[in-house]
């Protein structure tokens, strides 16, 4: 589902895309997947995390690309 | 229109595109004309562009390709980080976050919404290479910085002109903290002055034309230029293709890191995978995501559509998805340094692309580049004015060759597509006196195609004092050459000391971390520098090297009758101030070399 980050002027932290690695800046496509919360640029790229990146890699691999940095 | 109602025509259609191409070429042409550093009016280190009010690329004057392919990501993530009701007549926003959609520091991207009347059409946009932003080093290229933070001031979107009006409290925070605000006053105004140009010819041509329907067109041209690109990555035949390069160091480390990719093609769409690439390294070879983005289109474009017959705008964007992880070396994330993985990085990234392309179409693609942009930086008090000056200065490689030619010789890396500054212009502006500029022989990796040559340049200090900073990658691991073509030569960069009777290397000299790759250096007049770029690689076969080819390279003086013979196999003899070939030894020669092969 579509989730709006909420945050104030002054949160400098950055979410990155579990997929592609993009910044999402506003509006994050975020996926329940065996039990982690993974945020995606959009449905293409969730889509693409299912047909090619898990079957590729595994889904005990962790996807490292799901970020949140905060300064 | 005329035809199928809804339907433009396609008359219509390119006088549109062609319109809309031009107005970008103005804006650059606006920034070429007015700029104040040698970096824009020299260098040719920017790009512009216009953009509908999604953030979708319509048209661009393509200096840069590197910033060609973030700029349409920048603005987007911009404008949905501000939101689009935030922009008003007049705006002009500027921003150069590396984790935000930046290339690195120094380039600054700025925006600014078009209106027709109340209707807001959609964004210029360009982004320049501001020379000085601060930081620790003096031109703002710390080879060995270790954060953010001391590569210069970060600016996250921000507000420049409000409404037409000037942002007074930013400007002064930003020319408080560059070394030579007096350039970034006038680099700004170039680039905002582009913009202004931008609107003002879309005002004008939505006057011919309804602004309705140049959005149609736009739209159109967005479809036709997918369509064409799908057609051509249809082509390319199905499959995985992978490759791996080591990079030799970060700068802060002696290191080297792995960038690997897998190239996924599945039919008219396609993926770069760089999943397994290293973790983001401690020192500034680290590139942003948006770099990625610029290579992966730079590559495929090379393979697809080398002749830039598509036109070129988001459309083209479409096929083409890419993986980069965040927190790897691909995609840097806070607060890793990253301004030489712009630069450095980058062009090896295409490389590495284009070498896994090389399974799938061996004849379209180049042995690796010499893949440095040699960046070399210096500041100081000029003796004549007496004050601040900086100059972000870098010289042309070799490219690689390719199954239809040799590589280009003494280019700027290809992802950046700049120039050179004239030596009466860098003389003119800067304390170093030019003693030696030319092609570097023997630097082409030896093939069928040849790799391009690199260049040799040899300074001198005519100030009291220069600081110098550079960042050249390649003086370890050579760029490689592709069907047993061989690889470029190495970069290198020398100093030779007043009262000095040689030549040494910085570590030498110095006691810096990495030959090529330092901050800060105090140079003296009289000193003198010496660097070499490094060269392409080879592609196919040095013994299927054409005979003459070889002759006319010894006569140029670009590979020496010693190399010939080793790499070659070509016996030349030198007679009567001319060179001939042994043709009946030569033969021998590579007969014996097949054999042993």
């Amino acid at each position: 589902m579509w989730v709006e980050i909420e945050r104030t002027w002054h949160d400098t932290a950055v979410t990155n895309c579990a997929l592609c690695g993009r910044l999402v800046p506003r509006r994050i496509w975020m996926v329940e997947i065996d039990g982690q919360s993974l945020p995606f640029c959009n449905e293409e790229c969730e889509g693409l995390y299912r047909s090619y990146w898990l079957p590729k890699y595994g889904a005990g691999v962790r996807q490292k690309s799901a970020k949140t940095t905060r300064e | 229109m005329q035809g199928v109602p809804g339907v433009i025509d396609t008359v219509t259609l390119n006088i549109i595109h062609n319109a809309l191409t031009n107005i970008a070429s103005e804006m650059a042409l606006v920034m070429l004309k007015t700029s104040y550093s040698t970096i824009f009016n020299e260098g040719l280190d920017f790009t512009t562009v216009l953009l509908d009010r999604h953030g979708d690329l319509i048209a661009e004057k393509n200096y840069t390709p590197s910033m060609m392919g973030a700029i349409p990501h920048t603005v987007k993530w911009a404008v949905e980080e501000k939101g689009i009701e935030h922009f008003y007549p007049g705006d002009v926003l500027v921003h150069n976050d590396c984790y935000r959609g930046g290339c690195h520091l120094p380039e600054h991207m700025m925006m600014r919404p078009m209106f027709v009347g109340d209707h807001l059409f959609g964004f210029a946009g360009n982004i320049g290479h501001v020379a000085e932003i601060g930081g620790k080093a003096p031109g703002s290229f710390a080879a060995d910085a270790t954060d953010i933070y001391q590569e210069g001031l970060r600016l996250p979107p921000v507000k420049l002109l409000n409404r037409g009006e000037y942002v007074e409290d930013v400007w002064r925070i930003v020319l408080a903290n560059h070394r030579t605000p007096h350039n970034t006053w006038g680099d700004f105004h170039a680039m905002i002055g582009s913009l202004e140009t931008a609107e003002r010819r879309i005002r004008e041509l939505a006057e011919r034309y309804d602004a309705a329907l140049i959005e149609q067109a736009t739209a159109e041209l967005m479809d036709y230029s997918e369509r064409r690109l799908r057609a051509e990555i249809r082509d390319l035949p199905d499959g995985e293709y992978s490759a791996r390069m080591l990079v030799e160091d970060d700068g802060v480390t002696a290191d080297p890191f792995e960038v690997r990719v897998t190239i996924v093609v599945d039919g008219d769409e396609i993926i770069a995978d760089f999943t397994g690439t290293s973790p983001q390294v401690r020192g500034p070879m680290n590139c942003t995501v948006v770099v990625v983005a610029s290579a992966v289109y730079n590559a495929v474009f090379s393979v697809t559509d080398p002749h830039s017959l598509i036109p070129r705008n988001s459309g083209c964007y479409r096929p083409m998805k890419f993986i980069a992880p965040a927190g790897s070396v691909v995609n840097v994330v806070h607060p890793g340094p990253c301004v030489g993985g712009n630069t450095d990085l980058q062009p090896k990234l295409i490389d590495l692309l284009l070498n896994a392309f090389s399974q799938a179409v061996p004849e379209r693609v180049a042995a690796a580049s010499g893949g440095s942009s040699s960046n070399f930086l210096f500041g100081g008090i000029h003796p004549v004015t007496g004050t601040y000056y900086t100059n972000y200065h870098f010289d042309g490689h070799g490219t690689g060759g390719t199954a239809q030619k040799d590589g280009n010789d003494g280019e700027i890396t290809r992802h950046s597509n700049c120039r050179n500054t004239p030596i009466e212009v860098f003389e003119g502006r800067y304390p170093f006196r030019n003693l030696e500029y030319r092609l570097m022989p023997d630097s082409g990796g030896a093939g069928e195609h040849r790799g391009g040559l690199a260049t040799t340049r040899t300074l001198e200090v005519t100030a009291e004092e220069i600081t110098l900073s550079c960042l050249f990658d390649r003086a370890k691991i050579p760029g490689w050459g592709l069907f047993n073509g061989r690889s470029g030569g190495l970069s290198q960069l020398l100093v030779k000391r007043v009262g000095d009777d040689h030549f040494r290397t910085f570590v030498e000299a110095y006691n810096t971390v990495s030959p090529t790759k330092f901050t800060n250096v105090q140079l003296k007049r009289g000193d003198i520098v010496r660097y070499v770029t490094p060269g392409g690689g080879g592609y196919g076969d040095p013994l299927r090297r054409d005979l003459q080819a070889v002759l006319a390279d010894v006569r140029n003086g670009w590979v020496s009758v010693g190399a010939a013979q080793r790499e070659y196999g070509v016996v030349v003899a030198e007679r009567d101030d001319d060179f001939i070939i042994d043709e009946p030894a030569s033969a021998k020669l590579r007969a014996g070399r097949e054999r042993a092969a």
